[in-house]
């Protein structure tokens, strides 16, 4: 399989989440693992990533804080957002997606719905896009 | 060969009985590697965790912090497969965000407990299974050499690369250079692996200007 040009930075401040991610996805797509919010935002700062997986609960920034600096940005907020999260209630579901994320994916981590949800909003977006 | 020497892993931890292994490996695309390389960075984080959880659950209104880590250590325990002891970090969890200090002050001890056993006979089957060690080579070639690989490190770091970094870094971590610059090479390679590539750019930077000084004192060129 070749390397997709599509770049997906992950934000989890679980290594071994990271490592498992970057197992899944890195022979398709450029993956970028960071382990907190605020390194995040830095990363944002130099680098345009095609999706964003993003974890809710983290300590210090929240995946929920991060989501809404990233959507507030004009130059960020096209970038779609797939929540990863070990909450398993309907209601959190919910509030992701009246938050406006695009998808959401709940751990423990699947290879195959993790890899057909990511191809599926990068499709998305290309195609908004054209 | 990765694969050869962890393939048996499902085979190994079949005896500890909170743990379903082969479901969890089922779950990630069947690669037994890549659940050895998960289940030791779950296993090797429990201890801080732990000590986390600890430190949290004793301050006074920090239940917050404490949730939050019960929370991390739920998702690593269902991840690895052991989903009986994840289940008793979501009712600490959920207690957690009902602010129900009680119900954590008096089950996170038996919790804990159990974490902790689980830790010593997964640990245990992880040491046996002869995790390697790293050798300890003498360094040769040119110091400007070090410095290249040193500065294709920073480039990798700067781009928020980590593991990009990670891997250029790792051909230098055999060798044995001097207490402090293996020092520095350790915690770099420590803040790669935990993707962290802003903190490890630092170390990076104080080990080039080491190298950098090392070369002009051998009276040759450095960095430009």
């Amino acid at each position: 399989m070749s390397i997709d040009s599509k770049k997906i930075l992950v934000v989890d401040d679980d290594s071994a989440n990271l490592t498992l991610i970057d197992g899944i996805l890195s022979s398709l797509y450029k993956v970028y693992p960071i382990d907190s919010g605020e390194d995040a935002l830095e990363f944002l700062e130099i680098q345009r990533p095609d999706l964003i997986l993003l974890d809710v609960e983290m300590p210090g920034m929240s995946g929920t804080e991060l989501f809404r600096i990233i959507k507030s940005n004009p130059d960020l907020s096209h970038i779609p957002i797939i929540f990863l999260t070990g909450l398993s209630d309907v209601e959190s579901e919910a509030d992701a997606f009246r938050l406006g994320v695009s998808d959401y994916i709940r751990k423990p981590i699947n290879d195959v719905i993790m890899l057909a949800r990511v191809k599926m909003h990068l499709e998305f977006s290309a195609h908004r896009k054209s | 060969m990765e694969e050869k020497n962890s393939s048996k892993i499902s085979f190994l931890l079949k005896d500890i009985t909170d743990l379903n292994a082969e479901f969890a490996i089922t779950g990630i695309g069947g690669s037994e590697a890549m659940y050895k390389r998960v289940l030791d960075m779950v296993i090797g984080m429990l201890p801080t965790n732990i000590a986390e959880m600890d430190k949290f659950l004793k301050e006074e209104d920090n239940l917050g912090d404490f949730t939050i880590r019960v929370h991390g250590v739920k998702s690593s325990l269902r991840q690895v497969g052991c989903y009986r002891l994840g289940d008793l970090a979501d009712a600490l969890e959920k207690a957690g965000k009902a602010n129900d200090r009680q119900y954590c002050d008096m089950n996170y001890g038996a919790f804990r407990e159990e974490v902790l056993r689980f830790y010593e006979q997964v640990n245990s089957v992880l040491r046996n299974m002869g995790n390697k060690a790293g050798s300890c080579e003498t360094p040769s070639g040119d110091i400007n050499d070090y410095i290249d690989v040193l500065t294709r490190v920073k480039e990798a770091a700067m781009g928020y690369d980590s593991i990009l970094a990670m891997k250029r870094l790792s051909p230098v971590l055999k060798f044995h250079f001097s207490v402090d610059i293996d020092e520095l090479l350790k915690k770099a390679a420590t803040e790669f692996e935990a993707y962290r590539p802003r903190k490890g750019l630092v170390h990076i930077t104080e080990l080039l200007n080491k190298y950098q000084k090392l070369s002009q004192l051998q009276g040759k060129d450095g960095l430009k």
